[in-house]
């Protein structure tokens, strides 16, 4: 080194230098910038601090409540981008009271692995649906796949918002094969009208009930098919249902297509579930867990209440039973 | 003078001659010998009276037509021997002067005929004598004909006249006046064509004649026929002798040659290079005709003299006259003449008038009327386009090549409202519709579903359809494509929203080959599938590029469903043979998934767009329009149509109505409940609610016309389009389309006068500012979770897009397409709102932008994948519209405390009910704001469902640029703005619903300048230069609107007069002074819009 260097090596000794210089400069400025009062410098330092990898993990931690919403959620980006290590922070943003990062979070967890299915599990408790939601899409992401992360999914099936047991049910099959899926018959359907809303008081719903005088229905198409145009209010459908035996099915759904605008549905008597977001509901699929309720190998007695507020009515696409198992 | 015009008239050339074998009965009686043979007894002759032979009173065709003489005698004097000797009835003589026919069926003809016959006056048919009867079999019943030879007029001339019936009532031709001398032999024919139309002649020349367009045949009676006399009343006998009267089937001919005006072309363009005028010549002699010769000329202009070649009997022969349209715009009686010399000398002589108009103006924006209507009343209200040029799609598609489109009779009435609508200024636009015709009437060319069975559908895949809709296209052009009037036309309007999938041997193999697999069978409605419903959907939601359902929509609505490629071959056909400015447009555009290429590679892309609720709605679909253009060819561009219509379910519903249409704004909303109860509330109505109760369509209120009028004109598009006639004017034919409020006429006529004719030239030119905030409309979300706005601006999407503006953010919509294409550099804000499904590419290219610094805002259905920095969740509309807009403002005040500390906006107003909007032009901004305050009217406010009536609102919108100079385009003066921080403050004050165009200079203008050459010959050129420039005379660096009139000697307004878009501040205009222009002094005076500065400029014609 010294005067005797060759020109060549100090030409090369000086770019290592002013790389290092612009490197510590660099690292002042971002420095600079996460101290900043300016909330737009702050999260773009953030963002370029996150390319640093683990290196960046404590200043996104502390960063993920900084005082601005939006440098929040640039803290849980960065820590989604950590794996594992981040994982003690992200479960910490679970508890932020910032709706979106826990949103963020939570989603972000789906790369924790295992470990994060107990974390997630918590976080179905969130007051916030959307929180809920991402909850459940974490756990579906997350591999590999467990009959713990399945049980924990199929809880939210019966939370009380009807976004959240939709991802639930998308979730959960995910864990789930097919062995049976049978078509239910779409005629023989028994029909009421129930103007006085009496049909819940005197139990239509019993599977013992005598239904042989009420009218005769078909489903997959509207009840104003049937000579109830224009009816708005409450119809009972019944009917009986043979099912296979299935030894291999663990559980079972029914799938229903469409029912316009709500449901609620009984199998042998035994309440299984329902399908209520108002009108909005008309067009919208959904399922219900059915694996309580019914009898493999024997008649099963199905009845669904149908509840109308505006234009057509009923039961008016197909339904499917479908029998699953957990996937290896 | 004369000589300069016969340099330019004399320009003459002949075109091949066309030789049509005809009949003797075609061709010319010969009316100057006694009819024998064929011209007696042939099959088209219907009774002939001779009066000569060895029995004189009766026809000279044997057929049993014998003749009663009352008062009347034979004479020995006739023309061709014998004839029928009448006197004078009253006042001279109150009797019986006829020969009577007996009524026979035979006598009433049933379609066209001929009534002719040779007189020759006594000295009784004096000044003093009225009416003289020729022939009568109608009496005054409205049945049958009269041929009369009229009183004279005061110079003594006297009209032939046929009074025909029609069984209700009756109609009267007339020939031209003409001289009647005693002593003199003449032969006077009448044709009918059973349609209308009548023609004279006399001694073998055209009388005249007159038209009653939608007659038909006559009626038949019982009365007998009357030679020479009238059949009952007071009397009128013709004073004088009558010879060999013929009655015959069709229309004859008597002329020895006709001499037809037959160019479909009287208006033209000035310089037009096709100005030609085309007159044919037919020798309808039984002998060649020779020695003919044609003399042109225009008002004191030297005659052009052409020598026709001999022709055969029956041959045509076609001169052509090269019109000279450098003259000066105007109505020029051109004067043609042909002359056969010889043994019998003859002499057709017509005048025509031909009308040359100005060349337009560079850069007219279209004020188009989607329909038609009075041509002067849609002038009047400021349109340059209406619609009205259609076509025969089965007699097409049965030729199976480009053929007439039309009848005869339609093309030519087409033809006249062309030459006319171009007169006036006015242009036609055609609606077609091949694709459409097809789905109706080729059951072997309709889509299949998966079972095989026939959807009501045209498959556009088929090449049969495809050639149709060229050939359909063609068709039109080769038919009216040298109109100028015939402007543009319509592309298959609202084809798409119901095109379905199809699974025929065509569609499988299609789709095979592009993608090297089948259709996947989960594919089912053309709309997608939910994500939900599809086994092993990606959790994330984030597709790869090449999933096989994915793959396959997109194809499906790029190709499959074939429409765009019929679009594409229909705007080729009508392309193929149409005049070079022809243009094509296709709607409603967005009516589709979005995904490109929706309109195929037609010129512009448009959509309806009903103002209701909030009128700035309107901009939601025009973004996503350019959108869709980003995609096209380069060329194509967008316009904007808003429907004069209001669906009354959506504005003031009956009592006990609800939303009826499906597809309404509000399709996708919770529709405003309906109970018994409704329907027996009688609150306040409006006037025209009393009045037209059952009205389905109202007339759109006029303030909300205006804002919605700026919220699109404040966007770059090339035309506007209304549609709603019968709802705009009083007294249109109305159908559904009721008018229910008069002051939107009005006001649609203000707005045209005094913004798009001044501005529109400047507008055109001036591009968007680019944004930075970036709308996804996601074409995965909409295939994979039912999303989609389909060109309704409803639903989330519609609002969310609505809170973009009141957060004063000037969002870009752009499609998966633009993203995979362009990424997301330009932009430091993405919306994805109704974004649930992305592919793979655009997840990546969002991901890339966010750790770049972008900031996304979501709604809590957005894939998983994606992590926004500001949730937006979604929200049901409420159905009363003040409280709707009202969330609206809340959530943008609600977005902009997040947004606000990371996002700087390039300007925004201070008030969120004045909407700013920013283009740009090199360093000039054009800042447009529109007062979007308003409350409940009258007219449907109290229904609740709209706010009609706009509040005027004050506003300072900060510009962040250090300096400028303000300008008010609309009101034409400079606005006083202040710097502050660097930033710039203008005040702004709107009235109700009203919007302004403030142009912002880094220079302020200083004067305006004109160049040119001092002096210029008539039929020379002169250029002059206007400049819009700085004190330093340095031309702006903007687009000014600039008013130039040009003042001829004669102190006329000249050429090229009107409105300019000067582009960076300078523009220029070539005249070219006419040969029979106004020679002295002429003057030039342009006016810069923006301070309303001037000059004045002179120039002299010389001779």
């Amino acid at each position: 080194m010294g005067f005797f260097t060759p020109l060549a090596s100090r030409v090369r000794l000086y770019a290592v230098i002013s790389t290092c210089l612009l490197a510590v400069l660099a690292a002042a400025a971002v420095e600079a910038d996460l101290r900043s009062p300016n909330p737009a410098a702050r999260r773009l330092a953030l963002l370029r601090l996150a390319e640093k990898g683990p290196a960046a993990l404590e200043q996104l931690a502390e960063s993920v409540g900084d005082r601005d919403p939006l440098v929040r959620r640039a803290a849980v980006l960065g820590l989604s981008s950590l794996g594992h290590a981040a994982i003690p922070a992200l479960q910490a943003a679970l508890d932020n009271d910032d709706i979106l990062v826990r949103r963020n979070a939570a989603l972000a967890l789906a790369n924790g692995g295992l470990q994060a299915v107990p974390v997630l599990s918590k976080a179905l408790a969130d007051p916030e649906p959307i929180v809920r939601q991402a909850s459940l899409h974490a756990l579906a992401m997350i591999s590999p796949r467990s009959a713990e992360t399945f049980k924990i999914i199929r809880t939210a099936i019966d939370d009380p918002a009807p976004e959240v047991q939709a991802v639930a049910i998308t979730a959960s099959e995910r864990f789930l094969d097919i062995v049976v899926e049978m078509p239910l018959p779409l005629e023989q359907w028994k029909f009421r009208l129930d103007l006085e809303r009496i049909g819940d008081d005197e139990r239509w719903f019993a599977a013992d009930l005598d239904d042989s005088q009420w009218d005769d229905i078909s489903i997959g198409k509207a009840w104003g098919h049937f000579g109830y145009d224009g009816y708005i209010g409450v119809g009972w459908y019944r009917r009986i249902i043979s099912v296979p035996d299935s030894p291999e099915a663990t559980g079972a759904v029914l799938q229903f297509e469409g029912v316009d605008e709500c449901a609620w549905i009984w199998v042998n008597g035994q309440y299984v579930g329902k399908h209520d977001i108002g009108p909005a509901g008309w067009d919208k699929p959904f399922q219900v867990d059915v694996g309580d309720a019914l009898r493999w190998g024997e008649d099963n007695q199905i009845t669904v209440k149908a509840m109308n507020t505006t234009a057509a009515g009923g039961i008016w696409m197909p339904v499917t039973l479908r029998a699953t198992r957990l996937a290896p | 003078m004369c000589t300069i015009l016969a340099v330019c008239l004399g320009v003459l050339f002949m075109s091949s001659t066309a030789n049509a074998q005809q009949s003797p009965a075609q061709l010319a009686q010969p009316w100057e010998q006694l009819y024998q043979g064929e011209d007696v007894t042939g099959e088209h002759v219907i009774a002939m009276w001779s009066f000569d032979g060895e029995v004189q009173e009766t026809d000279a065709g044997g057929k049993g037509y014998d003749l009663e003489l009352i008062g009347t005698q034979i004479s020995p004097d006739g023309k061709f021997g014998g004839c029928l000797e009448s006197f004078p009835g009253w006042p001279v003589e109150d009797k019986k002067h006829q020969a009577r026919v007996q009524h026979k069926p035979e006598l009433c003809p049933a379609g066209a005929f001929t009534l002719e016959m040779w007189i020759k006056p006594k000295p009784e048919l004096n000044q003093e004598y009225g009416d003289a009867f020729l022939l009568d079999k109608k009496y005054v019943e409205h049945a049958n004909y009269q041929f009369i030879l009229r009183r004279p007029a005061s110079d003594g001339r006297r009209s032939l006249q046929a009074v025909l019936g029609y069984g209700d009532d009756s109609a009267t031709y007339t020939s031209e006046p003409a001289e009647y001398e005693t002593g003199v032999w003449y032969h006077v024919a009448f044709t009918y064509d059973a349609a209308g139309k009548s023609s004279f002649f006399r001694d073998g020349a055209a009388l005249g004649g007159t038209s009653h367009p939608g007659r038909g045949p006559v009626i038949p009676s019982q009365h007998d026929l009357f030679i020479g006399d009238r059949a009952g009343s007071y009397y009128h006998g013709f004073p004088g002798f009558i010879d060999q009267v013929r009655i015959s089937g069709g229309v004859l001919e008597f002329r020895p040659a006709t001499f037809a005006f037959t160019s479909d072309r009287t208006s033209f363009v000035r310089m037009e290079d096709t100005g030609t005028l085309e007159f044919t010549v037919t020798n309808m002699q039984r002998t060649p005709l020779s020695g003919a010769v044609c003399r042109f000329a225009i008002a004191d202009a030297d005659q052009t003299r052409v020598e026709l070649p001999e022709l055969a009997p029956g041959q045509a022969h076609t001169v052509q006259y090269a019109f000279d349209t450098s003259l000066r715009p105007g109505t020029y009686r051109v004067h043609a003449r042909m002359e056969i010399n010889g043994e019998s000398p003859y002499t057709s002589e017509e005048q025509y008038e031909v009308v040359l108009v100005n060349r337009p103006l560079p850069l007219r924006m279209p004020v188009v009327l989607w329909g038609g209507g009075d041509m002067a009343q849609v002038k009047d209200l400021g349109f340059t386009h209406m619609m009205g040029v259609s076509a025969n799609m089965s007699s097409i598609w049965d030729a199976g090549e480009a053929i007439l489109p039309q009848s005869e009779a339609a093309l030519v009435s087409m033809k006249e409202r062309l030459n006319e609508a171009l007169t006036c200024d006015l242009k036609y636009i055609s609606s077609l519709s091949p694709g459409s015709w097809a789905r109706q009437n080729l059951p072997d060319y309709q889509r299949v579903d998966r079972e095989g069975n026939r959807l009501e559908d045209v498959n556009g895949l088929y090449p049969e359809i495809q050639q149709f809709c060229h050939n359909v296209g063609q068709s039109i052009s080769q038919a009216y494509g040298h109109f100028p009037a015939f402007d543009g036309a319509m592309i298959h309007t609202e084809v798409r929203g119901a095109s379905r999938l199809s699974f025929s041997d065509l569609d499988r193999q299609s789709f095979r080959e592009f993608a090297g697999y089948d259709i996947p069978e989960q594919a089912q409605g053309q709309r997608g599938i939910a994500w939900e419903n599809i086994l092993d959907f990606p959790q994330d939601r984030v597709i790869p590029d090449d999933y096989p359902l994915h793959v396959y929509y997109r194809w499906f609505w790029k190709q499959g469903d074939g429409w765009n490629d019929l679009h594409t071959a229909l705007h080729e056909g009508l392309k193929s043979a149409a005049h070079p400015g022809f243009w094509t447009f296709y709607d409603p555009a967005c009516r589709a998934p979005k995904a490109w290429g929706s309109g195929g590679d037609v010129d512009f892309l448009s959509h309806w767009t009903y103002s209701y609720p909030d009128p700035i709605c309107i901009g939601t679909c025009t973004d996503e329009l350019f959108a869709m253009a980003e995609g096209g060819p380069d060329y194509q561009k967008v316009m904007k149509m808003t429907q004069i219509i209001w669906y009354r379910s959506q504005t003031a519903p009956m009592p006990g109505e609800e939303a009826h249409v499906r597809d309404a704004f509000f399709d996708d909303q919770d529709r405003r409940p309906v109970t018994a109860d409704d329907a027996e509330v009688e609150g306040y109505r409006a006037k025209w609610e009393k009045e037209i109760p059952d009205a389905r369509f109202i007339t759109i209120a006029p303030m909300h016309l205006r804002e919605a009028f700026w919220a699109k004109m404040a966007r770059p598009i090339q035309g506007i389009m209304y549609h709603g006639w019968g709802s705009l004017v009083e007294g249109a034919t109305h159908g559904s389309y009721r008018h229910t409020n008069p002051d939107t006429r009005d006001e649609l006529r203000r707005l045209v006068q005094t913004v798009v004719e001044p501005l529109g030239p400047t507008l055109m030119q001036v591009p968007d500012r680019p944004a930075r905030v970036a709308f996804l409309e996601s074409f995965a979300s909409e295939m994979f979770a039912l999303k989609g706005t389909y060109g309704w601006n409803g639903g989330w999407t519609g609002d969310a897009y609505l809170i973009m503006h009141y957060a004063q953010l000037q969002p870009q919509i752009v499609y998966d397409e633009t993203i995979e294409r362009d990424g997301l550099d330009q932009y430091q804000v993405l919306v994805m709102v109704d974004c649930d499904v992305l592919t793979a590419t655009v997840a990546e290219q969002v991901k890339a932008f966010q750790a770049r610094g972008g900031i996304i805002i979501g709604d809590e259905k957005l894939a998983p994948a994606i992590k926004p920095d500001i949730l937006m969740q979604s929200h049901a509309r409420p159905k009363e519209a003040d409280q709707a807009r009202a969330l609206l403002l809340q959530r943008a005040a609600q977005l902009r405390t997040e947004l606000d500390p990371h996002f700087r906006r390039y300007g925004q107003s201070d008030n969120p009910d004045v909407i700013t909007r920013f283009r740009q032009w090199g360093s000039t901004d054009y800042l447009f704001t529109i007062n979007d305050l308003r409350e409940f009217g009258d007219y449907v406010g109290h229904h609740g469902l709209v706010m009609e009536n706009g509040l005027p609102s004050d506003a300072t919108v900060t510009v962040n640029r250090p300096a400028g100079y303000v300008y008010d385009l609309v009101a034409g003066r400079q606005v006083q703005a202040q710097t502050e921080r660097d930033r710039l403050m203008i005040p702004v004050a709107l009235g109700p619903c009203e919007g302004r165009v403030l142009m912002i200079t880094e220079r302020p203008i200083a004067q305006v300048n004109i160049t040119g050459a001092d002096t210029v010959a008539r039929g020379g050129k002169l250029t002059l230069a206007v400049t819009v420039a700085d004190e330093a005379g340095q031309a702006v660096d903007a687009v000014v609107p600039v008013h130039v009139e040009i003042q001829d000697a004669a102190s006329q307004v000249a050429e090229f007069s009107g409105y300019y878009g000067a582009a960076d501040g300078k523009m220029q205009i070539e005249l070219d002074i006419a040969p029979n222009d106004v020679p002295g002094v002429w003057s030039v005076r342009a006016t810069e819009l923006a301070s309303g500065r001037d000059a004045v400029g002179y120039f002299r014609v010389s001779r």
